[in-house]
């Protein structure tokens, strides 16, 4: 019985944490949020004043759009949003920084807005994200995004312009990904495109169903709407021979300076899950750990670091390291009082932890009494 | 006896060339007028019926007067205007300089054309709100300017466009000149409009999108966008025809047509009034296969040839005769 509860106890505690990266939701500047993924790095930050090279450990993630708390107005869905963050924290809050990856099923179900400013390079736009969406300046700007679900566009009812069919990674383009975006054919917008784009290969879009627009065209809806985004952008050209590609995908961190530090290195899955929810389509990160003390490279679940060690996740179990990589192996010394460890997750419970205590106490009464006898009889 | 007989032959023929002759219902610079459009006579030719064969052409009396037309006037009156793509036997190749200047009409249908003059549709307002242009090979100066509406170039071949879309200042420098309405065509002919100046501010679309912008533009009326179904339907042609049958070895091919008499020059050049053309028939002999082009070609009856007429070529004043076997009829 006691050792079913330890179970269940500890399969609370792996909910908890994982609740703490993926599904919470906060609201900026008159948009809704969900973190769908959260991690800590250790970063190059120079101090210019004193010019020495110094290491900050960030809270980074990822998040969707999930909602709008606005409407009538101008809203600009940012590439980066800040939020505070508990996470890998002890008793502590940061500004964590969240790289906004998609926008969820219905985020803007019915919402009039005077214009919507959609970032480059987000990976997915929900099912019926834009359902019924009025943009009164008459144009919805649709930058490449690499995959877009089912009747996104369902009944918006103003002109949509794709600024593209393909997305760029690494060098290579990509062709979006529609997967029955225009499947309710009844209640379709209008869709442009430039003329450029029409010998772009898609899948899942018939092309017969899009309007094409020339250049000027184009720029006149893109600059009016886009005014901000484009500012420094006025070749569309120049923007897709830079990288569009998620800067955390490819996103290395290190646990310490030197030769001798343990590589970390992020990497996410390559496909979409193709699960139904907008969270599961963000599939889990792996972390590549090069640990140049074991001499292994594992691929872990997690990891947490913070200025002198690391903590790593794999198949439910937890491990810590020295950051030069040293494995931990009495990870209790690492524990408080209270059974967390020093990210602040709760390793222990309570009775664990007064099972521990007790037992250590035992355990020292028993060498207590040990060197009594030992002194006794003059050892 | 045989005095008497000659001079029957001189008269028969004399006869059978004027009734050649009077198979020209028109010739160059007449106008015709049909339902409410004038039409200038630009050139005239000779075509055969296209039912008519080689065995069947037997005179010149098989032959018959055809041509192009230029559009010069249409009744400011005229609710929907259809300009055909021929009259009787002649073809309608073009419109003077600004024929719908000004006008208003509400739904226009033009068949194919070989050029629309400077400023043709120029401040023409559209009841349907678009104005549908089918191939026209040739474009003047400030064709479009300020149409007001939608402008839809149904198009299947490359145009050139000229100065259509800019017209001359005072000071003879140019200004853009555009329509008051979005530019349109189908997606599918963007590459025939690729280096116009019109590719960068156009629309573009297919299958249902682009049956819907046309009919819009036709209000709906299907019946309205057969209009050329009338040019099928024309018999007479016919401008290829051969004075001996297909497989003969000998004889010539005569091919009918017309071309600018300044050299290349264009009618956008000078104002449309003052263009006209030349006919031009470009003569293979079967046998050396040489081709040669005259201004003119009279077929002529003779009872004294063996067929019964023999054909006369005019170029640059000077007159050539020839049997229909391809040999030449000294003086």
């Amino acid at each position: 019985m006691r050792r079913i509860a330890l179970l269940i106890l500890s399969l609370v505690s792996c909910l908890i944490s994982f609740a703490d990266q993926r599904g919470v939701t906060f609201e900026k500047d008159g948009l809704r949020y969900t973190i769908s993924s959260e991690f800590t790095a250790r970063r190059f930050n120079m101090n210019r004043s004193e010019g020495e090279q110094k290491y900050i450990i960030a809270n980074e993630g990822e998040v969707y759009v999930s909602g709008v708390t606005v409407s009538n107005c101008v809203v600009r869905i940012p590439d980066i949003v800040y939020a505070p963050s508990t996470y890998g924290r002890k008793d502590t809050t940061v500004m964590a920084k969240y790289h906004v990856l998609g926008i969820g099923e219905k985020a803007f179900e019915g919402v009039i807005l005077k214009d919507l400013i959609i970032p480059f390079g987000l990976k997915f736009i929900g099912n019926e994200a834009f359902r019924n969406l009025e943009i009164t300046n008459g144009v919805l700007v649709v930058p490449p995004v690499r995959k877009m679900k089912a009747n996104v566009f369902d009944g918006v009812k103003s002109k949509v312009l794709f600024m593209d069919l393909e997305t760029q990674s690494k060098e290579y383009p990509l062709p979006i990904v529609f997967e029955n975006t225009f499947q309710n054919k009844d209640n379709l917008p209008d869709f442009y495109i430039p003329h450029t784009c029409l010998n772009t290969q898609t899948n899942g879009l018939d092309k017969r169903i899009l309007y094409s627009v020339g250049n000027n065209i184009y720029k006149k809806w893109v600059e009016t709407s886009w005014d901000e985004i484009m500012r420094g952008r006025s070749n569309y050209r120049t923007y897709k021979s830079s990288s569009i590609i998620s800067s955390v995908s490819l996103s290395k961190f290190y646990t310490r300076e030197g030769e001798i530090a343990s590589q970390i290195i992020i990497k996410t899955p390559k496909k979409f899950e193709k699960n139904g929810t907008d969270i599961d389509m963000l599939s889990p990160y792996e972390y590549e750990c090069r640990n140049f003390f074991t001499k292994k490279r594992d691929v872990y679940e997690e990891v947490v670091l913070n200025e002198s060690l690391y903590r790593c996740k794999k198949s439910g179990k937890y491990y810590y390291f020295a950051s030069d990589g040293k494995p931990i192996t009495n990870v209790e010394s690492l524990m408080d009082d209270s059974g967390r460890d020093p990210f602040g997750l709760q390793v222990y419970s309570k009775e664990e932890i007064k099972a521990k205590k007790s037992n250590k106490e035992k355990e020292n009464n028993l060498n207590n009494k040990v060197n009594d006898l030992k002194k006794a009889f003059g050892f | 006896m045989r005095i008497t007989r000659i001079f029957l032959a001189i008269v028969i023929a004399i006869v059978f060339q004027n009734f050649s002759l009077s198979a020209n219902e028109y010739s160059i610079g007449d106008i015709i007028k049909r339902d409410g459009i004038s039409y200038k006579v630009l050139v005239t030719y000779l075509v055969v019926d296209s039912k008519e064969t080689t065995d069947t052409i037997q005179g010149p009396d098989k032959f018959y007067c055809s041509g192009e037309l230029m559009v010069v006037d249409v009744d400011k009156s005229l609710n929907d205007v259809v300009i055909p793509p021929s009259v009787d036997r002649f073809r309608v190749i073009g419109l003077t300089d600004s024929l719908f200047y000004r006008h208003e009409h509400d739904r226009i249908w033009l068949p194919k054309l070989q050029f629309a003059g400077n400023g043709c549709f120029a401040k023409l307002k559209m009841g349907s709100g678009a104005l549908v242009i089918h191939d026209i090979s040739n474009l003047g100066l400030g064709v479009f300017d300020e149409l007001d509406a939608d402008l839809i170039f149904d198009i299947t071949r490359k145009i050139t466009w000229g100065n259509a879309f800019s017209k001359m200042r005072a000071d003879s420098s140019f200004v853009p000149s555009v329509p008051k309405g979005l530019i349109k065509t189908n997606t599918r002919m963007l590459g025939f409009i690729r280096n116009s100046y019109v590719y960068d501010d156009c629309y573009g679309a297919t299958a249902d999108n682009y049956k819907k912008w046309i009919n819009k533009a036709f209000n709906e009326d299907e019946k309205f966008q057969q209009n050329d179904l009338v040019s099928k339907s024309e018999r007479f042609n016919k401008r290829t025809y051969s004075t001996t049958p297909r497989k003969s070895k000998n004889g010539f091919t005569i091919t009918a047509s017309a071309v600018d008499v300044k050299g290349m020059g264009y009618p956008w050049g000078n104002l449309t009034r003052s263009y006209y053309r030349r006919a031009n028939y470009s003569v293979l002999d079967k046998k050396s296969r040489k081709t040669t082009y005259y201004q003119d070609f009279i077929p002529v009856a003779d009872p004294i040839q063996k067929s019964g007429w023999y054909v006369k070529f005019v170029s640059n004043g000077e007159e050539v005769k020839y049997m229909l076997n391809g040999k030449l009829i000294k003086k």
